[in-house]
């Protein structure tokens, strides 16, 4: 069955997508973001045999990574830590490590692949994404590490989908295209000033920008990714 | 020019400095201890631009530098940066911040880019990639689960736990006192791996080049001996030591400290990968030239 991390009360976007993935993909769970590490049952195990990951849902079914069920990556921040006192960040920092390696564990069938560093991909400052923006060919704002100036209104919103992109006019699809193939990922959302050039990029955008077009491609690409053999 | 960013007096970068001294390799020092250096990194379609300012007013723009050596530290926590007024705090945070994105987006060679060095960040992430790459990896259970760890433990008589982040944690042997208190890691999924008998290796890997020392010490955790730890040189088999170096290039680390283990029935078992290794301790006590190496590297770069 096929799943989408995320915390629902936090993201809207995602709880919209999981409704409209269900009217394609029949049964999608809701998992939230906060059992990574802290479900009854969360293991990771890692010898000879492979790379193993689980843990147990409330409704106590088992969720681990499977043929035949990908999963929609929207874990936008750590799971909460149990511990407090003095042990608080250490346990924040450990609870972190082993929600990146869980997820990792689901290897192509995750949608986006996380990274050490971002849970739901690897995590770039405004700057990084301004310059691979400008090598994918899209028009950017010069810019000056460090600068502290306001983020610049951007009515324009768009999201890449496995290659595929919406909410975008023409002259800047391609390019927003290859802007996401230079970053790995999956899914990408990007915003634009008024002058059409790149104000930012998100692992995380509002799938609704997408719309049932965007939810179709969604679709599409969970689903392949599910029939995919193991690496 | 050849950018070198951390504390002059680190032991691995002043090492490196030296080293780039000696074979008058031009360098500059980013000095993140004090706040007289500056940075101003710029772009414009997609082309980086910017100076780097030194206290001694040398000027180095950004696109003469081609390699770049960090061991970076939290500026903030410097006393230099304590005692300096609101302005220079900021200048120096800016600068600082421009250092950080200069090390990712640098077209040339840098020792090691911080997206690279990330896979310590989650030690279960890491070994999974380095099970990939074809080391052995000791059996490891990560988990909130007094039962799963009984039943490890049933299948490892011997196990050690240690930490799942790169929040540096002493390795220690399970006794009976952790697994009669097991109940605790509900709280908190813990890191449990086999103890796995045999030599310690550390091997720093340097481009091509391998650096192996093996590092006897009665405890569990050779860093913590106390003086009782023994490191020599040692000479890698040639498979071993060509196997480190694709594991570094793998995980786009041309400087990594492979940790290793000779097991007594002659296999090889690899725990992690420090992705910023501080070999000084290392060189000193065996005189291999890791520092010289690295220089050499930064300068055909």
């Amino acid at each position: 069955m096929h799943a989408v991390i995320c915390d629902p009360g936090l993201d809207p976007s995602a709880a919209w997508a999981t409704a409209r993935l269900r009217e394609r993909l029949g049964d999608v769970l809701l998992v939230h973001l906060d059992l990574l590490g802290l479900a009854a049952g969360f293991a990771l195990e890692i010898d000879d045999a492979g790379f193993r990951a689980g843990l147990t849902l409330p409704d106590g079914r088992r969720f681990a990574p499977a043929r035949g069920a990908a999963v929609l990556n929207r874990v936008a921040r750590p799971p909460r830590a149990l511990v407090q006192g003095p042990d608080a960040d250490y346990a924040a920092e450990e609870v972190s490590a082993a929600a990146v390696a869980f997820l990792t564990a689901f290897g192509r069938r995750i949608v986006n692949a996380p990274h050490p560093s971002g849970l739901a991909g690897r995590e770039r400052r405004p700057a990084e994404w301004r310059h691979l923006a400008a090598l994918a060919g899209l028009p950017t704002r010069a810019w000056q590490a460090g600068d502290a100036a306001a983020p610049a209104p951007a009515p324009r919103q768009g999201v890449v989908i496995d290659g595929m992109a919406f909410g975008l006019p023409d002259a800047l699809a391609d390019a927003a295209c290859a802007l996401a193939r230079l970053a790995d990922l999956d899914i990408l959302g990007l915003a634009f000033d008024a002058a059409g050039r790149l104000t930012g990029a998100t692992q995380l955008p509002d799938l609704r920008i997408a719309g049932a077009p965007g939810i179709d491609a969604l679709a599409a690409l969970l689903a392949a990714r599910a029939a995919e053999d193991d690496a | 020019m050849i950018l070198l960013v951390g504390a002059p007096d680190e032991g691995p970068l002043a090492r490196v400095m030296a080293a780039l001294a000696e074979i008058d390799a031009p360098h500059v020092l980013f000095d993140q201890s004090g706040v007289a250096c500056e940075l101003v990194l710029t772009s414009a379609d997609g082309r980086l631009g910017g100076v780097f300012r030194g206290p001694d007013g040398v000027e180095v723009p950004v696109d003469a530098i081609r390699a770049a050596y960090t061991r970076m530290i939290d500026h903030a926590r410097m006393p230099a940066y304590r005692a300096a007024d609101a302005e220079a705090r900021a200048r120096a945070d800016a600068s600082n911040q421009a250092v950080a994105t200069l090390l990712e987006l640098l077209p040339g060679l840098v020792l090691n880019r911080a997206a690279a060095m990330a896979s310590n960040r989650s030690k279960p992430y890491q070994l999974a990639l380095i099970r990939r790459l074809g080391f052995d990896v000791p059996p490891t259970l990560v988990t909130n689960d007094p039962a799963r760890v009984r039943a490890f433990h049933a299948r490892h008589p011997r196990l050690i736990y240690k930490s799942i982040s790169s929040v540096r944690s002493i390795v220690r042997e399970a006794g009976a006192d952790d697994l009669a208190r097991l109940d605790r890691i509900r709280a908190c999924p813990v890191q449990f791996q086999a103890l796995v008998e045999g030599l310690d290796i550390r091997v720093h890997v340097v481009g091509s080049q391998v650096f192996a020392t093996a590092c006897a010490s009665p405890v569990v955790d050779y860093r913590y001996a106390e003086g009782a730890a023994e490191l020599t040189p040692y000479e890698l088999p040639e498979p071993v030591a060509n196997r480190c170096v694709a594991l570094a290039q793998a995980l786009d680390l041309p400087v990594a400290g492979i940790d290793l283990k000779r097991r007594p029935d002659g296999g090889w078992t690899c725990f992690e990968v420090n992705p910023s290794p501080g070999f000084s301790w290392f060189e000193a006590a065996t005189g291999q030239p890791i520092a010289r190496a690295i220089a050499a590297l930064l300068a055909a770069a």
